[in-house]
């Protein structure tokens, strides 16, 4: 196991040390142990242990393992509480935070290990056998109140739960829609819904909606016996979970919002319920029947309130009879006080909606729009200050015009870090997509990917599912080989898919990479000639990688007989497009039996970047800064010929850059003859350097960046546009666009 | 129909006027150049924050270097593929309402340009009209292709 990786884990240990240690004090002063506090406990213990096991902490993942014990029966009311037990977790988890150094440094004594972990075994057995009867009091306490204090811990929990709520959500809907297409359901197909219902109804009980937990309870149920075979799910059932699924998103949404309607709430899973026990009787199972019917008796009951809202869960009340009754009355009147005023008692739901909102899209690109403007007009300021300094001495304006930068440069990074996020929730879309697909075309792919925490802006990411999806559909059904093909190859039978995401030199570059059986450039020739794409004449000047490109073309599809998953010829031409309309462009390289790597290059951001004005003949153009390794003014001896006289090579300390002359580039007039008198700026593009030629470096700018797409097309060697402080316009330089064109040139 | 009818090339052209967003002096535009696409796209303007084309079609239907007086304007015309294009014009005339079933067929010879940019002709006292397809002239590959 990596070094890093524990570095990595030892880091989060300590975090949920010092988060056990304030719990825990917290609960010695108070003298009350809540459910909150157990639960988050409890978890706190599951994930050491979990976590610690896997980077290879074994004794303290063991030592882990009884306390979590101890702390499951305490949530599950085996285990009483009193200040004996809060002392007894609280020793504990000193030794625990002396083992877990100890094994990280590398000098555990494992004898001493033992004994403490026989100690510990020993002090929970004895806590076990005490008697409750001393106990009553605490328990009551802590039945009754949701305290505040534990309050502020559980948000940040809550935060996380809405995460794998949605992802849940999605798995199930995911699910439903699939099995819509099949014809069969087998039992995978079966216990996989199940297990996603079962869990979402778990994460939704952590996030207190209860309400919607007790809508899922049903579909639940009716998967659990269509899981145990009790009855057959056919089309129809699956049809009906797409609904009520959709109907249980609002229930949940409601819920979360605070403003779910009771008697709404009681028509719909009245409704669902007898929905289900329809389809019950439908599979004429006397069984599932009663269960339901049971089922609906607690709701026509006044007790259904016990379900709602801020009551305690259920399991409390095993405790003893006596507390249990009167927690109920009380409870039940409380709950019932909570609906005719909601706000007056503090809400967990409520304090953890407030700590995060779900903002419209629309409402984040105005604000970017704005602050777009607002740096235009920043350097329509500064111009302007320039002009009046000629007249008068302003230094007193300049310096508050850098403030105003400042605080403006601030704003657009807050308002810009609100659209970013990371490739990770590109990513997770995809393994089920190729599992799905694997199973489906019999073949064996495994999904590796890199770089999950660069992060991209979220509209870049919404313009970039669509041709991912396509671009690994197309990967799974025409790249890889089923596994006898690939044992015939001597490859290994599983096929491995591999996305990876880095930012380089102000790109996001994003490879899918297969190990399939590339592209069959001939036929996408061929069948791009037939098409009338192309000529045979072009078909001759092409080398492969160009001929594999051909796939992009509308309408073309090298498939011979087209099946669900690609092959219309529609599709391709849509990666390329979304891709264009990105600001970004895509390339393949492909090799027969080999592979294909398609790699899409997006710019950083669809909106701000630094800028160094550079001057190419008598126009001004933008280079991005971070393109930027470094420039200089050559000297003679610096520049070397190799054969042509009008290509130049940079000697640059140990080696040897090439040299674009970017007023070539853009049939532009040069101002020096020489180039020593103009200026070299060096830049590298995968790996490899590249001097470009221009005639002189202006100031700095921050720009806005503007699409040439919107009303025009693309332009060879620019990337975009932007508006200048005076009112006009500015071309931003596609560097490594430039790269690609003199390259393909210069091989010609 | 309403049509803004104007001089182009030494003779009456016109647009559709529920085609033209704004109309540019030729002179107070700044127009940023690319000099690597073709001759006839003159550059960039910012249109109240908008990256604008700007085409002189003088100079893909003919040879004769185009001039650039006082009056000179652009017409910005927003094209079926929602793309706002400035389009240079000698002189603007007069905006008027037409039937359009009264076109005139066009003639398939002696034309000046191809068929296909002439949506009809009109005749105006003396004078031709002719109704530009202007869809058709700005849709982007035919603009910039060869």
């Amino acid at each position: 196991m990596s070094e890093s990786l524990k570095d990595f884990f030892a880091e989060e240990a300590v975090e949920i040390f010092e988060s056990v240690e304030s719990k825990l004090i917290a609960v010695e002063e108070r003298g009350d142990f809540t459910d909150e506090d157990i639960s988050s406990l409890f978890r706190d213990m599951h994930t050491l242990k979990g976590s610690s096991n896997a980077v290879g902490f074994k004794y303290f993942s063991m030592f882990v393992h009884y306390l979590e014990t101890f702390m499951e029966d305490i949530r599950s009311s085996k285990q009483v509480i009193n200040n004996k037990v809060i002392e007894f977790i609280i020793d504990a988890s000193d030794k625990m935070q002396i083992i877990f150094h100890d094994e990280y440094k590398d000098n555990l004594d494992i004898p001493q290990f033992e004994v403490d972990l026989e100690k510990l075994q020993k002090d929970i057995d004895k806590l076990k056998k005490i008697d409750s009867s001393e106990d009553v009091n605490i328990s009551e306490v802590s039945n009754n109140l949701i305290e505040l204090e534990s309050i502020e811990d559980s948000v940040q929990d809550k935060n996380i739960f809405v995460g794998e709520f949605v992802d849940l959500m999605n798995n199930i809907n995911d699910s439903l829609e699939l099995g819509n297409k099949l014809d069969e359901f087998d039992d995978e197909f079966l216990k996989e819904l199940f297990r996603f219902v079962h869990t979402l109804k778990g994460t939704s009980l952590f996030m207190e909606l209860d309400n919607f937990s007790n809508y899922l309870h049903s579909i639940e149920t009716l998967l659990d016996m269509a899981r145990e075979k009790e009855l057959a799910y056919t089309k129809e059932i699956n049809n009906y979970l797409i609904t009520a699924m959709a109907e249980s998103q609002e229930i949940a949404d409601s819920e979360i919002n605070n403003d779910l309607d009771n008697d709404t709430y009681k028509n719909k899973i009245k409704e669902l319920e007898d929905n289900i026990k329809k389809i019950i009787v439908d599979a004429k199972l006397n069984k599932g029947y009663e269960l339901f019917h049971d089922k609906s008796d607690i709701d026509d009951n006044k007790d259904f309130v016990l379900f709602d809202d801020n009551v305690i869960p259920d399991k409390k009340i095993e405790l003893t009879t006596k507390v249990v009754k009167k927690v109920k009355k009380e409870t039940t009147e409380e709950a019932k006080k909570e609906h005719t005023i909601p706000t007056e008692k503090p809400s967990i739901k409520r304090m953890a909606a407030s700590s995060s909102i779900r903002v419209g899209l629309d409402k984040i690109d105005f604000l970017m729009n704005r602050v777009g403007d607002l740096v235009i007009t920043k350097s329509m300021l500064f111009e302007y200050s320039k002009v009046l300094s000629k007249q008068i001495n302003n230094r007193g304006l300049v310096e508050r015009l850098e403030i105003i930068d400042r605080e403006i440069r601030e704003l657009q990074e807050a308002v810009m870090s609100v659209r970013m996020i990371p490739m990770d929730s590109v990513y997770q879309k995809f393994p089920k997509v190729i599992r799905d697909l694997c199973k489906k075309l019999n073949k064996k792919v495994n999904f590796i990917y890199e770089g999950e925490n660069v992060e991209i802006d979220k509209l870049m990411m919404e313009g970039l599912m669509d041709p991912l999806t396509h671009i690994i559909r197309n990967s799974m059904d025409h790249g890889f080989e089923t596994p006898e093909q690939r044992i015939k190859k001597r490859k290994d039978p599983s096929g491995t898919l591999k996305i990876s995401t880095i930012q380089e030199s102000g790109h996001i570059i994003i490879s899918i990479i297969d190990d399939g059986a590339g592209i069959d450039v001939n036929k996408v020739c061929q069948k791009a000639i037939e098409s009338g794409a192309i000529t045979e004449v072009d078909s001759l000047i092409m080398d492969d990688n160009e001929k594999a490109m051909l796939i992009f073309a509308a309408g073309l599809s090298t498939a011979d007989e087209v099946s669900d998953i690609s092959g219309r010829g529609v599709g391709m031409d849509v990666v390329q497009n979304n891709i264009h309309s990105l600001g970004g462009y895509i390339k393949i390289q492909t090799r027969r039996n080999k592979g294909t790597t398609f790699k899409i290059v997006l710019p950083l951001t669809l909106a701000i970047l630094d800028g160094l004005n550079v001057e190419i003949g008598s126009q001004v153009f933008i280079m991005p800064l971070n393109m930027i390794l470094e420039s200089i003014q050559p000297t003679k001896d610096m520049i070397k010929r190799i054969g042509d006289e009008e290509k130049e090579i940079l000697m640059l300390r140990d080696e040897f850059i090439p040299i674009i002359r970017l007023h070539e580039f853009f049939s532009l007039e040069p101002r020096y003859e020489k180039m020593e008198d103009a200026m070299l700026i060096v830049t590298q593009i995968d790996m490899n350097k590249v001097a470009l030629l221009v005639d002189n470096f202006l100031e700095k700018e921050q720009i806005v960046v503007k699409s040439l797409d919107k009303n025009y097309k693309k332009i060879n060697g620019i990337s975009a546009a932007t508006i200048r402080g005076n009112g006009s316009i500015g071309l931003i330089l596609d560097i490594m666009n430039i790269v690609d064109i003199r390259m393909e040139q210069s091989w010609n | 129909m309403e049509l803004i009818i104007f001089e182009f090339l030494n003779a009456t052209y016109a647009i559709e006027l529920s085609k033209t967003k704004v109309i540019l002096v030729y002179k107070n535009t700044m127009i940023t150049p690319v000099a690597i696409e073709k001759p006839w796209i003159l550059g960039f303007t910012n249109l109240r924050g908008e990256v604008t084309p700007i085409v002189d079609l003088r100079i893909k239907f003919s040879k004769i270097k185009p001039e650039y007086y006082e009056d000179t304007v652009i017409i910005v015309v927003k094209t079926e593929e929602n793309k706002l294009i400035g389009v240079v014009i000698d002189k603007i005339k007069e905006t008027k309402e037409v039937d359009i079933d009264d076109l005139s067929i066009t003639p398939d010879m002696s034309l000046g340009m191809d068929p296909k940019y002439i949506q009809g002709l009109k005749k105006d006292g003396k004078d031709m009209i002719s109704i530009l397809d202007i869809d058709s002239i700005l849709n982007i590959e035919e603009l910039t292709g060869d």
